[in-house]
């Protein structure tokens, strides 16, 4: 060891102190960067005894996988829960009092007053009313719940397109890191970014990492089909623009492999998009097939002789002449109240005490009430419905369309609860993630008094070392 | 005769002081020189023979020293071709005439013929890599050397051949039913082709695997096995079939490129009561890729990073050493030759015993101390004033002597 040595080494703290503030100081600007890792810079004795200041990224991947998983699992549930909340709204909001079930019970009120007094014009026209209330209704909301799913549709157009854009994204940054990491270079601004579309892919579907050689990262979904493996998996989806109840929705292929749906109110979806596809393929079409099961339970209770009677359906633009045996997919938008008892359209009333298709009060008697009576014992009597309504079978009108509402109520509170739950554990998991590679200015601002006293301390030794030289400079004289 | 004498060890002493002088002179010249090992000189006593009572007095003579085989420390630089050798080795330089010579002066620089050449002109030799294997070495000479060159060739394409898929089938899978996979492979001209891996359950712990690829903008795959792999699992659920636990894809043309027969390694392969499949997989090889960058490892071998990441070798830097490198005779340009003194040289690999290993990204300060300096030359001066007191002494009597006679 030299005089020049011993200047040579305090010249290198110098330059090391500087790339440790360097590094503290970006530390620092990104501490309220929710996608940035803090950075460290560590001393290395080097085999050839010098001290090199090397940045390391402080990561932990057991909690970033634990928070990819939460981040799809709460927007999935998030998703899901936003398209029952809409359909709540479809039905007025928390009485639900725009639902079938509450027009249908006061259908059931009027009929029975007029039951009682068959001979009053008044309350034949409220009957007709309250059976206009019901069937719009029932139109009203089966298109309603045909839009949610063409919007359902085009939001699953529109984060296909996204994962597509974030999927070739990807690959720009996993190659950086494949290279930096191969190389000897920094990762770790390009490991940011990967993480931080990580955590953009897995809010549309649910991924899992598989790491390789050179931390090159493969990509998963949930259900094993290759998303991103050196090169980006063609995600594929062909959009219907518009939705009738009969229509079905094209799937989404990833890497040809179709995405399965999410299931259940607390769904299994992870990710935006199996929760879409689940609105639009199964919660949207079973609530459509209890409003068709309801409309046909109505045009059943009302018929006469076979034929429609007060409740009659479009069939292709032609008032239909014959009841649907059994679920015809979307009766619930044809359903229409005869226009033979429309006092609007020229008809009358008093029909429906009298019969429609054919008079049965063939001695005109006011009292006539032997249709009315037998549509309110049909109202008591259990039907039969179709199990791909998904509730009770056998039970009476007024009862399927309570359970409908009831079924949705369910799934709703269901979601909201699973929502809460998810929503809960994501925050848990961010943070302690963030507790273990966010920025704490507080340290950050510790070390730095260090790093400034490391620095003064080579400063004082460069200027004793000079005078030592001068000294001996002097001697030379 | 002795007052000549006298005289002349003043001179001597004088000479062997400026000779001193001088290797103070260019040890703090060349403080700053990368890879400069600083001279020394070491005095031996030149006595003559005395006879009786007369004292012939002799003289002194020099012998300059150099401290080569003494390292300098290091300073951290941020060019890659800036190398130092953390050993005792010396790198293998060519002049531009043609000759070999060792030097520790590793600041190079690429040139525009891509040859790596240092401050004082010299360029970097080292063995050519023809395949992956480490080239063969010529111990006692410089036979099979060629100059280190960095030029990339433009794009490099590295064609798939081999690779691993490790699947986790899931057992409730019912039979008939297929699950898919895919893999990237590279062909011979570096395109990527996505290959399908499919997995169909035949039977209890039974499946059958096919691998298909489907050319852009056609629907109809190409079979990629010449039959399809049976893969059968234990009770355990582990792989059992086939034996080896591989499979290897038909050759397939694509144009004018090839992409050679996979070997695709199946072990680690399970059957286990997952709800769906899991894949961990990987293909080598790489599409076309330009040189971004070169890297010297501390072994010496000499990569071109790829745009893709990969580092192919091209050179690996060889090392050599004498015997005894202070004995080696230096040349102008901080290089070094054999000399009769030094003994034969001994080629070697960074990392070999004695050689010690290549830096990169540093460089090899001069081992001289300017305060060993600066005190050596006050030393000198002294000593020269000395000499001349004596010589001007032996003068002066002289004189006297002279002036006997009037």
């Amino acid at each position: 060891m030299s005089l020049s040595d011993a200047m040579k080494i305090a010249q290198a703290n110098f330059a090391n102190t500087a790339l440790q503030t360097a590094v503290v100081s970006k530390n620092m600007t990104n501490a309220s960067n929710p996608n940035y890792s803090r950075r460290e810079a560590v001393l290395v004795s080097t085999s050839y005894g010098a001290t090199i200041a090397t940045t390391q990224r402080v990561q932990n991947d057991a909690l970033l996988k634990q928070n990819l998983v939460s981040i799809s699992k709460s927007v999935g549930q998030d998703t899901l829960l936003t398209g029952l909340e809409r359909m709540k709204t479809m039905l007025g909001g928390s009485a639900y009092e725009l639902s079938p079930s509450t027009y249908l019970s006061e259908l059931w009120n009027d009929l029975q007053t007029f039951a009682d007094t068959p001979s009053d014009l008044s309350l034949a026209q409220s009957v007709i009313t309250s059976a206009t209330d019901v069937a719009n209704s029932l139109n009203t909301i089966s298109g309603s719940l045909q839009k949610l799913r063409s919007e359902a549709d085009a939001d699953i157009a529109a984060s296909v397109s996204e994962l597509n854009r974030l999927l070739s994204e990807f690959k720009t940054y996993n190659d950086q890191v494949k290279l930096a990491t191969a190389t000897g270079g920094d990762a770790n601004d390009a490991l940011d970014q990967r993480d931080k579309l990580l955590g953009q892919i897995s809010s549309i579907i649910g991924v899992s990492t598989v790491v390789r050689a050179n931390n090159d990262i493969a990509l998963y979904t949930t259900n094993g089909t290759v998303l991103f493996e050196t090169l980006p998996r063609t995600v594929t989806f062909e959009p219907t623009r518009s939705y009738t109840a009969g229509t079905v929705g094209k799937a989404v292929f990833i890497d040809g492999v179709e995405v399965p749906a999410g299931t259940g109110g607390n769904t299994s979806a992870s990710g935006s998009l199996p929760a879409l596809l689940q609105l639009r393929d199964d919660i949207a079409p079973r609530y459509q097939a209890q409003l068709d099961e309801t409309a046909r339970g109505l045009i059943t209770l009302f018929q006469e002789s076979g034929q429609p009677g007060l409740f009659t359906w479009m069939d292709g633009g032609t008032q239909a002449t014959n009841v649907p045996g059994g679920l015809t997919t979307g009766l619930a938008a044809a359903i229409r109240v005869n226009p033979a008892v429309l006092s609007s359209q020229g008809g009358d009333p008093m029909k429906l005490r009298d019969g429609i298709n054919a008079n049965q009060n063939t001695g005109n008697e006011a009292s006539f009430s032997v249709l009315l009576d037998g549509y309110l014992k049909g109202f008591d009597a259990n039907m039969t419905f179709d199990p791909a309504a998904g509730i009770d079978e056998s039970t009476t009108l007024l009862e399927f369309s309570t359970a409908s509402v009831g079924w949705l109520e369910q799934q709703r509170s269901a979601a909201t609860t699973a929502r809460d739950d998810k929503a809960a554990l994501l925050s848990r998991t961010q943070n302690a993630l963030y507790s273990a590679s966010a920025v704490s200015v507080d340290e950050e601002l510790a070390l730095l008094l260090d790093l400034e006293q490391s620095y003064k301390a080579s400063a004082k030794l460069v200027a004793a070392i000079d005078e030592m030289m001068t000294a001996l400079m002097n001697m030379t004289g | 005769m002795s007052l000549y004498g006298t005289m002349r060890t003043g001179v001597s002493g004088m000479n062997a002081q400026a000779n001193r002088l001088g290797t103070v002179a260019d040890n703090i010249a060349n403080a700053n020189t990368t890879g400069y090992k600083r001279a020394d000189t070491q005095f031996s006593s030149f006595i003559l023979p005395g006879t009786g009572g007369a004292y012939n007095s002799g003289g002194v003579n020099t012998n300059v020293r150099y401290s080569i085989s003494q390292q300098g420390t290091f300073t951290p630089t941020t060019s890659s071709t800036d190398l130092a050798i953390d050993g005792g080795g010396f790198f293998i330089v060519q002049g531009s005439d043609g000759v070999e010579y060792l030097t520790r002066a590793g600041a190079f620089q690429k040139m525009s013929d891509g040859t790596l050449r240092n401050a004082a002109g010299y360029t970097l030799m080292g063995y050519p890599y023809s395949s992956s294997q480490d080239p063969t070495i010529v111990i006692n000479g410089f036979d099979g050397l060629s100059p280190i060159n960095m030029s990339g060739g433009g794009q490099v394409v590295t064609p798939s051949s081999s690779g691993y898929l490790q699947v986790d089938l899931p057992n409730t899978t019912a039979d008939g039913e297929t699950l898919s996979t895919s893999l990237v492979a590279y062909d011979s001209q570096g395109a990527s082709r996505k290959l399908d891996f499919h997995y169909t359950k035949t039977g209890d712990n039974l499946w059958e695997v096919t691998v298909t690829y489907t050319p852009p903008g056609s629907t109809t795959p190409v079979n990629m096995l010449a039959a399809p792999v049976e893969m059968e699992f234990n009770t355990s659920g582990q792989l059992i079939a086939p034996n080896p636990a591989q499979l290897v894809t038909e050759q397939e043309a694509f144009g004018g490129a090839v992409l050679a027969p996979l070997t695709i390694d199946l072990s680690g392969s399970t059957q286990v009561g997952v709800t769906a499949l899991g894949a961990d997989g990987s293909i080598n090889g790489s599409g076309p890729s330009e040189v971004i960058d070169y890297q010297v490892s501390s072994d010496g071998i000499v990569s071109l990073k790829y745009a893709n990441g990969d580092l192919i070798p091209k050179f690996r830097i060889a090392l050599a050493n004498v015997q005894s490198p202070d004995m080696l005779s230096p040349l102008p340009g901080n290089v070094y030759s054999q000399s009769n003194d030094s003994g034969v040289i001994v080629m070697g690999y960074p990392g070999n015993s004695g050689l010690g290993g290549i830096v990169s990204n540093v460089l090899e300060d001069s081992n001289v101390d300017i305060a060993t300096e600066l005190t050596g030359m006050i030393e000198a001066q002294r000593n020269y004033t000395a000499n001349s007191k004596v010589f001007q002494t032996g003068s002066e009597l002289m004189d006297v002597l002279v002036n006997l006679k009037r």
